[in-house]
């Protein structure tokens, strides 16, 4: 027996868009505690984590637990066909991901279970001595504009604020949030930090925010980027690593 | 496990034969960690199992980089150059502060002129890399100029006898094997400086003895994996039962469909079985007909992980060789004849043989068998015999 319900979609679309365009396939541990997914992508700059506990889910009934791989391309597709307010229910049939939403009418997506060679993904061990919680849409909003005029963004990190550079041939940008701004919720520096990492991977994996209102991230000087999306509150969260780019 | 994986080298210093390419690639990588690469990329050239990816390996793990690899030919093409191995290339390691080392086998693989777009990635990735690259080839002159332009070449020697020997001893002390010398030197002469050849070769002596080789050690093998096959549990189990199996796709087929329904005991597990049976079989057509072994991996998934994830239970059963082989063997002169009636009518009749069989045969044995002539058969009147002998 294997039935998970959400009453809105929203979550899961806006979580899977995030991650498929990093990682063409995960194996997601679906459990009486929720769904949990870890996988690096094929570069091996990029990490990504996705918990959703059982409090993200209005029903969860799993007998023991399983190991779903799904390719995350299709797995995206199905999910767009939803309305973010549609509700979802999940449950497996015979080799198959039965997914089916609830709004105009009923649909039902069956997806093919694909094997997932079982690959160790070592999960990498760093400290931090530089955080930052914001609002999702700050970040969203930050990112938008370095993307104008760098494919690389810079984070720095200092005692008075957050912020994101862009510089290229056309020119520099910068976003910055300040201390007491109020999309800047907490800023703990113990010492002060910055590093540069290639744009794309961050643009990817901010199509969560749509499904986050509150991100951490955390940062040491030339080391890799930590972000946490917190999802509907804190039932449920995505964690990002992204290696840094090696400054010459 | 495959030896020679096992046995990889963890250092540099476990390496063979290879002392000045050694030494180079060391101050080649120490040049990139002082900061000042000589250049960006070092291309280990040498023949096949003579320690270039090695090399690369134990490289990557004294000077605590990330070994980063980009090997499958099928990676092989601009786009995902770009979207791979280029942010791989600029970025340090997710694990702490580590640099990595990118390695790009099989260098001189590229046809320059199919490849060109493969070339242009890789010598973008080597001109904007910020991490040390490896690119490995057999043949140095067979690497794009573009590509070597970018590159030391370090050159790798043909191993000797005695440093095949002196691994191959290491090798079987350590796995308790008891071979003689004479066996090992054997081993050694006839890999031709091919370490990796030995270590196979001596693993495939280890686990039959010298005696098992040849026809003998091939049935027991086969009759090891069907098992191995029907008992999985995973389509990756079933199909590895297969590796280090000396049969092409085709015959083992033979093996499976005959032996399946043997050992699974309801009929629902041995239809489905024989519906991925027929879909291996498929493919395996498709294989001879477009000459593209790529069908292979599908015909081969199919006939192991689908027929053993269609058991349900599985009884004893002595497995039996292929009845089809025999059969074959039996209808021999039979199908001989059939193939010579059909060149006849095909000739005669200005059709293929095919068509000959499936379209003529059925009539005239008919006829032969009832002793009538054409317009008995038909039944043509005599007007009809008379306008058939104007016509035209």
């Amino acid at each position: 027996m294997l039935r998970l319900v959400m009453p809105e979609a929203k979550t899961l679309r806006y979580s899977i868009e995030a991650i498929s365009n990093l990682i063409d396939e995960g194996s997601f541990k679906i459990s009486e505690n929720g769904i949990y997914m870890r996988a690096m992508d094929p570069s091996r700059i990029a990490y990504i984590e996705l918990q959703l506990s059982r409090d993200s889910f209005e029903t969860i009934e799993v007998d023991e637990e399983v190991s779903v791989g799904l390719n995350l391309g299709e797995l995206k597709k199905r999910f767009s066909a939803a309305k973010p307010s549609d509700y979802v229910e999940i449950s497996m049939d015979k080799g198959f991901f039965v997914i089916r939403f609830k709004g105009k009418g009923t649909t039902t997506f069956k997806l093919p279970i694909i094997e997932i060679e079982e690959e160790d993904v070592p999960v990498p061990n760093l400290t931090f001595r530089a955080n930052a919680k914001l609002r999702s849409s700050a970040l969203k909003e930050g990112v938008k504009k370095v993307g104008i005029v760098s494919d690389t963004i810079k984070f720095i990190l200092t005692r008075e604020g957050v912020s994101m550079v862009g510089e290229s041939d056309l020119g520099e940008v910068e976003f910055l949030l300040e201390r007491g701004d109020e999309d800047l919720i907490s800023l703990e520096v113990e010492e002060e930090a910055k590093a540069s990492y290639t744009l794309s991977y961050i643009e990817d994996v901010v199509k969560a925010t749509a499904a986050s209102e509150v991100v951490s991230i955390s940062l040491n000087t030339d080391h890799p980027l930590r972000m946490e999306f917190f999802i509907s509150g804190d039932a449920g969260r995505m964690i990002f690593l992204l290696a840094p780019r090696i400054e010459q | 496990m495959i030896w020679a994986e096992k046995y990889r080298p963890k250092s540099l210093r476990e390496i063979v034969g290879q002392r000045k390419a050694i030494e180079q690639a060391k101050s080649w990588i120490e040049s990139w960690i002082s900061g000042n690469p000589s250049k960006p990329a070092a291309l280990f050239h040498g023949p096949p199992g003579c320690g270039k990816t090695a090399t690369a390996y134990a490289l990557a793990r004294d000077y605590g980089l990330e070994y980063f690899e980009l090997n499958a030919s099928d990676k092989r093409n601009y786009s995902t150059l770009k979207s791979l191995a280029l942010p791989s290339s600029i970025s340090s390691s997710l694990f702490g502060e580590r640099r990595r080392l990118i390695v790009l086998d099989e260098a001189d693989n590229l046809n320059p002129r199919e490849d060109s777009q493969a070339t242009r990635g890789i010598t973008l990735l080597l001109r904007s890399t910020r991490n040390p690259v490896v690119l490995t080839a057999n043949k140095y002159w067979e690497v794009p100029r573009e590509i070597r332009n970018h590159c030391l070449l370090i050159q790798f020697n043909k191993l000797k006898e005695r440093d095949i020997l002196s691994v191959l001893k290491r090798i079987s002390s350590s796995e308790g094997l008891e071979v003689s010398e004479e066996v090992l030197m054997e081993i050694a002469r006839r890999s031709l400086g091919d370490l990796r050849a030995a270590i196979n070769d001596l693993q495939a002596v280890g686990s039959t003895g010298l005696d098992g080789l040849g026809y003998r050690d091939r049935e027991e093998n086969i009759f090891q994996a069907l098992a191995r096959i029907i008992k999985s549990n995973s389509m990756q189990s079933a199909k590895a039962s297969t590796s280090g199996l000396d049969m092409t796709p085709d015959e083992l087929l033979t093996w499976i469909e005959e032996n399946s329904p043997r050992v699974m005991t309801d009929l629902r597990s041995i239809a489905e079985a024989y519906y991925y049976i027929s879909r291996a079989d498929q493919f395996l057509s498709r294989v001879t007909r477009r000459q593209y072994y790529g069908f292979w991996s599908y015909a081969l998934e199919l006939m192991t992980g689908g027929v053993a994830l269609s058991k349900k239970e599985i009884k004893f059963s002595k497995f039996q060789s292929p009845r089809y082989v025999k059969e074959m063997a039996s209808t021999a002169k039979f199908r001989r004849i059939r193939d010579s009636i059909a060149s006849k009518i095909s000739e005669k009749c200005h059709v293929s043989r095919r068509i000959a069989l499936s379209e003529y045969l059925p009539y005239l044995s008919l006829m032969i068998k009832h002793g009538k002539s054409l317009s008995e058969f038909f039944d043509f009147t005599e007007e009809e015999v008379e306008y058939l002998r104007k016509w035209g």
